[in-house]
């Protein structure tokens, strides 16, 4: 079967109406990400990016806390069960605190109010949050590490194919948006790789465009030599931004 | 403890690489099985081909962190606690890396890691971590009907939290199952114990039998949402 847009739709509309069983819990439902932007690529966009803003008093009541928890798990296992995609749970939070610093643009920007008050104008994050975001970059990084044996591994199986694939589109969409938080610039996620084309020149970014060709090509994208040289290219890129960024703690921390 | 795995892992690491490291160091951590600190010489070129060498000697089931002398300050971050890694060694790595590590190959790096200047910060990060994270790894679960893995998680995730709430006692050299008691000691406070007395005791029930109901789940997760409340209290 061939996923729409039409399947995402259907998937938020599923959820807006467990988010409408909830009663006065949800004081907002933001919607982000490519939903959000109209971008969405089926089979391949995930879901579910929505904060589910949760009135205070949910938190303070136990009784109230179990039943709005129940429908959140209910409403989770029907997206899951309905996603075209790739698939994560959505957040729920208080809506008196403030959220993380890496999904704060992305919340209160290039979001939409897809249920209850447009609470966004309210939407803080804290400086320590902001540290864990500027230091993410380095994070992600390392926790890619086991994943280099498929630089030179022979014979890449379909899951290595998978797994390498996976590997190239967190690297075109996350490690942009963090590299730029590394250095104090605030983007959405959206429009981070222009903003990063300005900002490290002297870096070869020809890789990013390589990786949304594989998006698009089922061939390349399980093409073995095809996903191993993306991924050779991809880490000089990375690679590239982190000597960068090395340099710029380093040259801060002796200033 | 260096265990022999460990050994042979460093072995068979620096026969390979040898020339091209600067250092290797254990570190033991009350999380984990603990890791090792793997420092490359500062100009051996491609990074990303010399980790893929480490990877395919066989490392045995511990962290791994690969990098440069100019890139130790990466050891003392917040680190990510982002589903689905459920598990951060930071930020009791660098105390542990620094104060009981143990030089296996090279040059003594110890001295060059730093303690995070303010531990406070690192609860407050930790806190919201969890609101972020296990929230939204413990709805997933319902779906697979993980209900025993969500109390587990529930109690598990309570004492890490405790565990950064006690950096900002300075008390990092804490044994696992000796947090609770120490964070008893250290900050009064009765409703958090209560609470993480009633979470453990869920635990404790649960893991006996070995099975869960969707209940006992939503209990866990709700006494979770109040250890949260009452710790994240003591933020100042």
């Amino acid at each position: 079967m061939t996923a729409s847009v039409r399947d995402y739709d259907d998937a938020l509309d599923g959820l807006l109406a467990d988010v409408a069983r909830m009663g006065d819990a949800v004081s907002c439902a933001v919607l982000f990400g490519s939903m959000a932007r109209g971008d969405v690529l089926p089979g391949h966009s995930d879901m579910m990016d929505v904060y589910l803003f949760l009135k205070q008093e949910v938190f303070n009541d136990k009784a109230r806390f179990l039943e709005v928890l129940e429908v959140m798990a209910q409403a989770c296992e029907k997206i899951a069960d309905r996603a075209p995609g790739p698939y994560h749970p959505f957040f729920y939070w208080s809506e008196v605190d403030p959220v993380p610093a890496t999904f704060d643009l992305d919340i209160t920007v290039h979001s939409k109010v897809v249920f209850g008050d447009d609470i966004r104008s309210r939407i803080k994050t804290t400086a320590p949050s902001r540290f864990v975001a500027q230091t993410s970059f380095f994070d992600i990084r390392r926790l890619g590490s086991p994943l280099m044996v498929y630089l030179h591994k022979k014979d890449l199986t379909e899951q290595d194919c998978q797994t390498i694939f996976n590997l190239l589109m967190t690297i075109k969409r996350d490690l942009p948006m963090l590299a730029l938080m590394a250095l104090g610039i605030w983007v959405v996620q959206k429009e981070s790789i222009p903003v990063l084309k300005e900002t490290f020149t002297g870096v070869n970014f020809d890789v990013l465009d390589q990786i949304v060709k594989i998006q698009h090509d089922q061939a390349e994208r399980t093409d073995p030599p095809v996903l191993q040289a993306t991924l050779r290219e991809a880490m000089i890129f990375v690679e590239s931004l982190n000597d960068r960024l090395v340099a710029h703690v380093n040259g801060r921390s002796q200033a | 403890m260096i265990n022999g795995e460990v050994n042979d892992f460093a072995s068979r690491l620096v026969d390979r690489i040898g020339d091209r490291l600067e250092s290797i160091t254990f570190y033991s951590h009350p999380f984990t099985k603990g890791g090792l600190v793997i420092v490359f010489q500062d100009n051996i070129g491609f990074v990303p081909d010399l980790i893929s060498v480490v990877y395919s000697c066989e490392p045995p089931p511990i962290t791994l962190h690969c990098l440069r002398s100019a890139e130790l300050f990466q050891l003392s971050f917040p680190g990510v606690f982002g589903w689905p890694n459920q598990l951060e060694e930071k930020p009791l790595l660098a105390y542990h890396l620094k104060f009981k590590g143990v030089l296996i190959y090279g040059r003594d790096i110890r001295d060059e890691v730093m303690i995070p200047d303010d531990p406070m910060l690192l609860l407050e990060t930790h806190v919201q971590r969890c609101k972020q994270f296990v929230r939204n790894w413990a709805l997933d679960q319902f779906r697979r009907r993980n209900y025993l893995g969500i109390i587990k998680e529930a109690e598990r995730q309570t004492r890490y939290l405790m565990a950064t709430a006690l950096l900002t006692r300075n008390e990092w050299d804490v044994a696992l199952e000796e947090i609770p008691e120490r964070f008893e000691r250290l900050f009064e406070d009765k409703w958090a114990i209560q609470t993480w007395t009633e979470i453990n005791t869920l635990a404790l029930r649960q893991v006996a039998t070995n099975q869960a109901s969707r209940e006992s789940a939503k209990e866990a997760l709700w006494l979770f949402e109040k250890a949260i409340h009452f710790i994240e209290g003591h933020i100042r």
